[in-house]
């Protein structure tokens, strides 16, 4: 029988365009050295830490070399996961579940404002022949996504307009978010915004920001010891599409309803039984089609759901209570960022976005491009 | 805690330049190998960990999503693990703890690199610091260079002494029909070769290479299906910060560290006795020596003694590196893999012309990063 896993607390930093003043190790030192303190334990007592970061992100080979002591890493049980924080918490999860391992830190950090064009970043994620040529990165593959999910179901641009109005309303609640998204903006402004690539704008897509993300899983033994609310990872999910977007119908989604399954198999429940749903996506199109994938809405009625009121903040099921990764997108972290909103929800700590009595939440995590590497995990209180 | 078995392992054969595979390939090639002895198909795989060292080396970031469809990762967990030189260890243990977990039953740990791709040393100097530390371009050799150094002049130590291991190494290759360099020298070929970074010379160093290495991890109820599989009976992975001023480079505190906290969890106490053989990351000559005092296998600053003695022989006592080592093929992304796949094959009776007799423990070790990363699985023909 596995060990109970505990995510004892969660630390971000406010998402900024661009931290100037300090280097990049600095931002990890920052938020995890402030993280220990804040849940009061002792350097000692931190068994072992999973990194999660990338060296096409820092310009750099093998950046766990440097990242390692910043973090906290010295001389304790280490790896590095090189995708989303939100993907290494399963593994994270592992390493407590064998019963090998007290208490172990999950991080990440992400410094994209030093890259100097941040479609490089999954651009060259591209299979280096036939399709680097093309230049498709997570833009130019979302926006054939969400065209191939409008023709699929006749969907007009406002879909996933309306889907982001949501997502920036709970924003502007959001002080760890962007200050530049933390606006009111109308179904309007969103369609009126720079186009990027048809049929996705501005506002309806990721930015990337500076920021970092940390937390402390735990056995059941010490889960109370460091938190009065500790948060239980009850079901985790993962699965893989394939690769080439030639090679699959971009609007079908069975690898995220595989996730899914398999999360909600392992925690024992349904999808009726969850409160809060947060998602990590690139736009704002993928999280209505990620909606419908997790079983939340039929197919095709997402957009009309978020209309009807059912997933905006005092609805029946709120949905990115903290706004998701278009209030900011910190390369590595923002789908870790996510789980730690889910986190503070349950803990009851999540502020002007909190939702009441949240007991059970879903979080959705995007590894890769084109929803291709998918995670669904379902934490209770 | 559940019990772990390894019940198939593949390895490509690592040449200089394989122009007949991609790199996805080259995965498949070791995948389908290690299926092959499992008697498996992809279909009977949960999960799959990919394991591969800097992006820089193929040139594609993420290449785990790319190699993801060759690798089984469809409609499964497919997630990558990069550790530097370790990644290939670091995967292995990440395999063991997806079915340590309870998460997974049957778990694919799939690892490789296609070196021929990029520049391999002007990307290893990307690892410095960009404003202080690229400009030296140092590499991996110079670094190496520089704890053989601090190494020789702690314990007075002779350049002939790392030669003994460059012929050994390549020695014990030629049982190994997966390594790249089957070389029969002497040490005054060593010792006459061209310099890289004083005391390394070119015949102290490993080659670059094309490879992978698989291996497929189960449960105990699994695993025991199978005539002799191969028991995971400890693992650990430390990491130390790489101060590159302060640090001791002659002693490990990381190995040790690693190596103590598996003895252990066994009961280990004399590892020399204990353990029938060991496969050790050993990049360059001189650092033979430095892992074996930190594994404990001789006192500390008698490596030298320790492996002039051919205590580390096919026929001493405590066998090192019988594939050939690092000094033999080295694609770094499944490099820490392939050492515990050897030990894997040790134990299982399974190593062909370079079996060491009756093995039944074995122990494989990786480092990485500033030399500052080290692993260490354990593995053996009894349960435990």
């Amino acid at each position: 029988m596995a060990e109970k896993v505990a995510i004892v607390g969660a630390r971000a930093l406010k998402a900024e365009p661009a931290r100037k003043n300090i280097y990049y190790t600095e931002l990890l030192f920052e938020n995890n050295y402030s993280f220990l303190s804040e849940i009061g334990m002792n350097w000692d007592d931190m068994e072992s830490i999973v990194e999660t970061g990338c060296d096409v992100a820092d310009g750099r080979s093998i950046s766990n070399v440097f990242t390692v002591d910043a973090a906290g890493g010295h001389m304790k049980e280490e790896t590095k996961v090189e995708e989303d924080m939100g993907i290494g918490l399963a593994y994270a999860y592992m390493r407590v579940a064998s019963g090998k391992m007290g208490n172990s830190m999950l991080c990440s950090y992400g410094k994209g404002s030093e890259m100097p064009d941040p479609h490089f970043f999954h651009g060259l994620s591209s299979e280096p022949i036939f399709m680097k040529p093309m230049g498709l990165d997570e833009l130019s593959i979302a926006a054939l996504q969400a065209t191939a999910y409008m023709n699929k179901f006749g969907l007009t641009e406002r879909a996933g307009a309306i889907m982001a109005e949501l997502d920036l309303a709970n924003v502007a609640l959001n002080p760890l978010a962007l200050e530049s998204r933390r606006k009111k903006f109308t179904v309007d402004d969103i369609l009126n915004s720079k186009m990027l690539s048809t049929p996705i704008t501005e506002l309806e897509f990721i930015t990337v920001s500076d920021g970092a993300c940390c937390m402390m899983l735990t056995n059941e033994d010490q889960a109370t010891k460091y938190s009065d609310v500790p948060v239980w990872i009850e079901g985790i999910g993962m699965c893989n599409d394939l690769f080439y977007p030639g090679h699959r119908d971009l609007a079908d989604t069975k690898a995220i309803s595989k996730a899914c399954e398999r999360a909600l198999k392992m925690a024992g429940c349904s999808i009726d039984d969850i409160d809060l749903i947060e998602i990590y996506a690139h736009s704002s199109w993928q999280e209505l089609m990620v909606l419908e994938a997790l079983g939340f809405s039929e197919q095709g009625k997402a957009a009309a759901d978020v209309e009807s009121g059912k997933f905006a903040l005092g609805g029946k099921l709120p949905v990115n209570p903290s706004g998701g990764a278009l209030g900011a997108n910190v390369w590595i972290s923002a789908g870790g960022t996510r789980v730690a909103e889910a986190v503070w929800q349950l803990q009851g700590k999540a502020g002007d976005h909190q939702v009441k009595d949240a007991k059970k939440a879903m979080v959705y995590i995007l590894g890769g491009t084109g929803l291709m590497c998918n995670a669904v995990y379902v934490l209770g209180r | 805690m559940r019990r772990v078995g390894v019940v198939g392992v593949g390895q490509t054969k690592t040449k200089m330049r394989r122009t007949d595979v991609d790199y996805p390939g080259l995965c498949f090639e070791a995948i389908q190998e290690a299926l092959d002895m499992a008697e498996m198909t992809i279909d009977d795989i949960d999960a799959v960990v990919f394991g591969s060292a800097p992006e820089y080396f193929e040139g594609v970031n993420f290449p785990e999503k790319w190699c993801s469809d060759h690798t089984g990762g469809f409609m499964k967990p497919h997630f990558r693990i990069m550790t530097g030189g370790t990644v290939g260890a670091s995967t292995g243990i990440a395999g063991f703890y997806h079915v340590a977990s309870g998460m997974y039953d049957t778990v694919l740990a799939i690892t490789g690199d296609k070196l021929s791709e990029g520049e391999v040393q002007f990307n290893l100097s990307t690892v410095y610091d960009p404003i202080f530390g690229r400009d030296f371009a140092a590499g991996a050799p110079s670094a190496v260079a520089i704890q053989a150094s601090v190494y020789m002049h702690k314990y007075n130590i002779k350049e002939e002494e790392f030669a003994i291991v460059a012929v050994q190494e390549r020695k014990n290759a030629q049982n190994n029909p997966y390594a790249q360099l089957q070389l029969d020298i002497t040490v005054e070929d060593v010792m006459k070769s061209p310099p890289l970074s004083t005391p390394i010379k070119l015949l102290d160093a490993c080659p670059a290479s094309d490879g992978a290495a698989a291996m497929i991890l189960t449960t105990e109820e699994k695993a025991q299906k199978y005539q002799k599989p191969a028991w995971i009976r400890a693992v650990s992975a430390i990491a130390e910060g790489v101060d590159y001023t302060f640090r001791n480079w002659a002693v490990n505190t990381a190995l040790m560290k690693a190596a103590n906290k598996c003895y252990k969890e066994m009961g280990i106490t004399n590892p020399r006795k204990e353990l029938d053989l060991v496969e050790v990351y050993d990049a360059f000559s001189p650092q033979m020596l430095i892992w074996a005092e930190g594994l404990g296998l001789c006192p500390l600053g008698k490596g030298g003694e320790f492996l002039n003695s051919g205590a580390a022989s096919m026929e001493g006592d405590m066998p090192m590196n019988p594939s050939g080592g690092v000094l033999s093929a080295n694609t770094i992304g499944a490099t820490a893999m392939v050492r515990q796949v050897e030990a894997c094959l040790q134990v299982m009776g399974k190593a062909d012309k370079r079996q060491v007799a009756g093995a039944k423990t074995a122990l494989a070790h990786g480092w990485g990063g500033g030399i500052q990363f080290h692993t260490i699985m354990i593995v053996s023909s009894e349960k435990g």
